[in-house]
């Protein structure tokens, strides 16, 4: 059978649980759709992301893009978080940065799944996003404000 | 003038030749289609190289489920659960191959709604599978080595309780 066209896999993978697509990240490595789902990009501008709040435990996305270097993300609400790299491994050529709220059902926490890259003015910049442990308050803040990621980028 | 444009019927043609018949405001759910009416195009039969004659038959029950006016308020109700009740039988498909046909379909048509239900309806079928089982339905060549693939298990543990 035909593949399904790349767009409708991200469609169908954003749809998920964040469990199950964590565990669909192990399906296959050169498939990078399948392990991290496109963003809904409504909203943004030149320099911002509006996740879009979805319910339950459904994973956000920000978009993939290969990228190298550590920044921070600030959350429009003045909550700053540095969130150090994650234990996945990365390799630049094979365009696999992404980023994505996991959600923990065993400790209904959000958990990092990825790192992300934003586009702001004109460069691409990496943020290593949630890298600790959301709680369902963080959450709500997201849910109710549509908050908003800026990646203060230190360059690429 | 109004009255005979409502009715003007458009005849699509499926990839294995067969010809449908379907009123334009109906089809007009396709944006695909729609700007083939808008560019004067859809003076012949529109050839849909895409979409098989059972895939496009099952289409069109569903486009033209979806054009069905209620008449009143209390009727809108109604409508509206029995266009539900429609959508959930819609994708209760025998074969799995006519639920990925129809979200092909879908996309190459662009029919929205009906691309957001047949996707929903296929994340709903891959929520409980294994990887394997994942691998196999979307026809995915595995490429990690085992060494990889115990590494990113590893990574993404708490998914696989």
């Amino acid at each position: 059978m035909d593949r399904l066209p790349s767009n409708i896999m991200f469609d169908i993978f954003s749809r998920l649980p964040g469990q199950c697509l964590a565990r669909s990240r192990c399906v296959s490595k050169n498939n990078p759709q399948l392990m991290f789902p496109c963003p809904t990009e409504t909203g943004t501008t030149d320099h911002t992301y509006v996740l879009e709040p979805k319910e339950g435990p459904f994973l956000e996305f920000l978009r993939k893009k290969p990228l190298s270097k550590a920044s921070h993300v600030r959350i429009e609400v003045r909550e700053c978080y540095e969130l150090p790299p994650l234990p996945m491994r990365f390799d630049c050529s094979m365009f696999r940065e992404s980023c994505g709220l996991g959600f923990d059902a065993s400790t209904k926490n959000q958990q990092q799944l990825a790192r992300c890259s934003i586009h702001f003015r004109n460069s691409w910049y990496i943020g290593h996003l949630l890298a600790r442990t959301w709680t369902m308050e963080h959450l709500k803040v997201i849910k109710t404000l549509m908050v908003k990621w800026v990646v203060q980028g230190l360059g690429v | 003038m109004s009255s005979s444009s409502s009715s003007k019927m458009i005849e699509l043609r499926s990839s294995d030749g067969e010809t449908f018949h379907v009123e334009e405001t109906v089809v007009l759910q396709s944006e695909t289609i729609k700007q083939m009416i808008d560019d004067d195009c859809a003076n012949a039969a529109i050839p849909l190289p895409n979409v098989t004659s059972m895939t496009l038959a099952k289409v069109i029950e569903y486009i033209k489920k979806h054009a069905e006016k209620p008449k009143d308020d209390d009727d809108k109700k109604v409508a509206e659960e029995d266009l539900k009740k429609f959508d959930a039988e819609f994708v209760k498909v025998d074969q799995e191959s006519m639920l990925f046909d129809l979200v092909r379909a879908a996309n190459y048509l662009n029919i929205k709604s009906l691309l957001d239900l047949t996707c929903q309806a296929v994340a709903d079928s891959i929520k409980d599978l294994s990887v394997e089982e994942v691998r196999k339905k979307f026809n995915i060549q595995n490429d990690f080595t085992p060494e990889e693939e115990a590494k990113v298990r590893k990574e993404n543990a708490w998914a696989f309780d």
